[in-house]
């Protein structure tokens, strides 16, 4: 499945907005004042409840956290960087 | 001999229970805890424990007190306001799908109240139901009960067989501690009592105490009730970990500093890692 770099940050900015039970513009705006998507932390916790809405909005699965670093899914950018070489692995 | 320990806050209240913990040659025996007001801590002690466990990770598996707090309630998941419980039990059961292998295990305390395994091999949602009654006729004061431990668990979830089945119960380590939740409800005040089987107070207590604090906060909050008093009755309790003598000495030295715990999500974007174990060790 080839999804290109932006392609993966809306899935999971519109994940992430219908765990957090806001808009996507929402946390566009919230990772713009955090200083972008590497300084917007994620809670290993929340991270959770992303990882199983992308599994389900992409139809991948993704590794759980038990398989990974805490600092490979809790932001922005590491979570993209978690999906995208699953993706094209599909 | 069983004990009965009372403390205003979180911290107080531990700081009591370690104390007579610290004086039974083997633990307490049926020990009771009364927290006045579970939704108060005392960052002293709370720092104290940190840094003692904090000097202990290098031998031994710690997790920090926001950790252990988190498998009751996890904070950063519950942001109140309009659908927040409806949002939180979704978010938490669907997390719960990516807890895969070991990490799996039994589960949570809080997967085991939002989806408890029944007998039929479905799952049903405990919070969810206490929080309907407590929403609706609140004639009834006894009626919200959650049990942790499940009758009847395969093999797979072995730890959870612990005090399940005397007949094939040969564990005697290993979660859940935690075994029962009783919630009362009297004069527009929630209460509960926690029932654990086994409390370790070095690395378990404290972390547990914040985290049953925060699920009575959410009942409370989502049905417009206050909350009330917190009772935790273990049946053996325990240091857990060395240093106890260390750290009770420095915990009583450093209380005094009563703080309202977290009871929600912090902003957007904003993380938790300042709630991480401290990671230099303490010079002895």
């Amino acid at each position: 499945m080839a999804l290109t770099r932006q392609q993966v940050r809306e899935a999971l900015i519109r994940v992430l907005a219908s765990v957090e039970g806001y808009n996507p513009s929402d946390i566009e705006a919230a990772i713009e004042a955090r200083g972008g998507d590497g300084n917007y932390d994620l809670d290993s916790k929340v991270a959770e409840s992303v990882i199983a809405g992308l599994e389900v909005v992409l139809g991948v699965r993704l590794p759980g956290p038990s398989e990974l670093k805490r600092s490979q899914y809790t932001s922005i950018d590491s979570l993209i960087r978690l999906v995208l070489p699953v993706l094209s692995a599909v | 001999m069983a004990d009965f320990v009372s403390g205003t806050d979180i911290g107080d209240a531990w700081l009591n229970a370690f104390a007579v913990v610290r004086s039974r040659p083997r633990g307490a025996v049926n020990l009771s805890v009364e927290i006045k007001n579970p939704l108060i801590e005392d960052l002293g002690i709370r720092r104290e424990i940190e840094l003692h466990l904090s000097d202990l990770q290098r031998d031994k598996h710690v997790q920090s007190v926001h950790t252990v707090a988190n498998t009751i309630f996890p904070i950063a998941q519950y942001r109140p306001g309009e659908g927040a419980a409806e949002r939180f039990f979704v978010n938490v059961i669907s997390g719960g799908t990516v807890r895969r292998g070991n990490a799996a295990g039994w589960g949570t305390y809080i997967q085991r109240l939002v989806a408890y395994p029944t007998p039929d091999g479905e799952t049903t949602n405990q919070l969810e139901q206490i929080l309907a009654r407590l929403r609706g006729d609140r004639h009834w004061a006894d009626i919200y009960e959650a049990p942790i431990m499940a009758l009847g668990e395969g093999a797979a979830t072995s730890t959870a067989l612990l005090h399940a089945d005397v007949r094939t119960d040969s564990r005697r380590r290993g979660g859940p501690c935690l075994a029962h939740l009783s919630f009362t409800l009297d004069d527009g005040r929630l209460s509960l009592a926690a029932l654990y089987r086994h409390h370790t107070y070095i690395d378990r207590a404290y972390g547990n105490f914040v985290g049953l604090g925060r699920l009575m906060n959410f009942l409370a909050n989502e049905a417009g009730l206050e909350v009330g008093n917190l009772l935790v009755v273990t049946g053996h309790a325990d240091d857990g970990l060395p240093g106890a003598a260390k750290l009770l000495s420095a915990a009583i030295a450093a209380s005094g500093e009563p703080t309202p715990i977290e009871l929600q999500a912090r902003p957007l974007g904003v993380g938790w890692h300042d709630l991480d174990l401290p990671e230099a060790a303490r010079v002895a």
